[in-house]
């Protein structure tokens, strides 16, 4: 009992631990993919293709299954939301940290690359935040997780002893 | 050990993790857990000494008002 909910409570603090750098991976996949349709004019599918080839898991797995989607012929915004419904939930972040990049689907083929590189900026301006966020929140529960995890388990031993 | 001895112990145990449990949680900033924290030890010790108050009030009953 004491493994079990000793265990629960790391997986939450790595949960907290895990965000920070999943955000960071995110801005870096937006970062890479500006590059790849701004610079290298490389084709949608193929850029998302790269970014997710150059990442860690499990944000490339997002973008895996956005090729996955484009290459089905849905478009770009259909496949963005379908990526972050069905592969979001077995990441650390939340829904709103995934709000930046389906604004860039949103946009990313419907509009001009002025439009697109203003949405690619304020993207990483929000992941920003969302990244500052996330590590106070880690700084804040980290810890305490690990902590409840450990002491929840004695408390159950010692009221069943 | 005796049945009364591991009570206490229990007793001294449940307050210690839910006195260090409170710590933490108000830390952290979440006084509302800490209290239903508090209030569950509360709730947890009062269903381990049960049996001994209902036994201590049969026992005051048994000499001062001879009713068994």
């Amino acid at each position: 009992m004491l493994i079990s909910t000793t265990g629960l409570g790391f997986g939450m603090a790595r949960m907290y631990r895990a965000r920070p750098q999943q955000i960071a991976h995110l801005a870096q996949a937006i970062r890479l993919l500006r590059q790849d349709i701004e610079f290298g004019q490389i084709p949608l599918i193929s850029a998302v293709q790269r970014v997710g080839d150059s990442l860690p898991s499990p944000v490339s797995q997002v973008f895996t299954e956005i090729v996955d989607r484009l290459s089905k012929r849905c478009t770009a915004e259909e496949a963005f939301h379908h990526a972050v419904r069905h592969v979001g939930e077995s990441t650390a972040m939340n829904a709103a940290d995934f709000e930046p990049l389906l604004a860039i689907g949103s946009v990313v083929g419907t509009s001009d690359r002025s439009h697109l590189s203003m949405e690619i900026d304020s993207a990483l301006i929000r992941l920003q935040g969302r990244e500052a966020e996330a590590i106070e929140a880690q700084r804040k529960n980290e810890r305490l997780w690990q902590y409840l995890g450990i002491l929840t388990g004695l408390l159950l031993i010692l009221v069943m002893w | 050990m005796s049945p009364e001895v591991r009570s206490i112990f229990q007793i001294f145990g449940v307050g210690f993790v839910v006195a260090m449990m409170n710590a933490l949680l108000r830390h952290s900033g979440r006084e509302d857990f800490a209290q239903w924290t508090t209030l569950a030890g509360v709730i947890a010790v009062l269903v381990i000494v049960i049996g001994y108050v209902d036994h201590l009030y049969q026992e005051i009953t048994r000499v001062f008002l001879n009713t068994q």
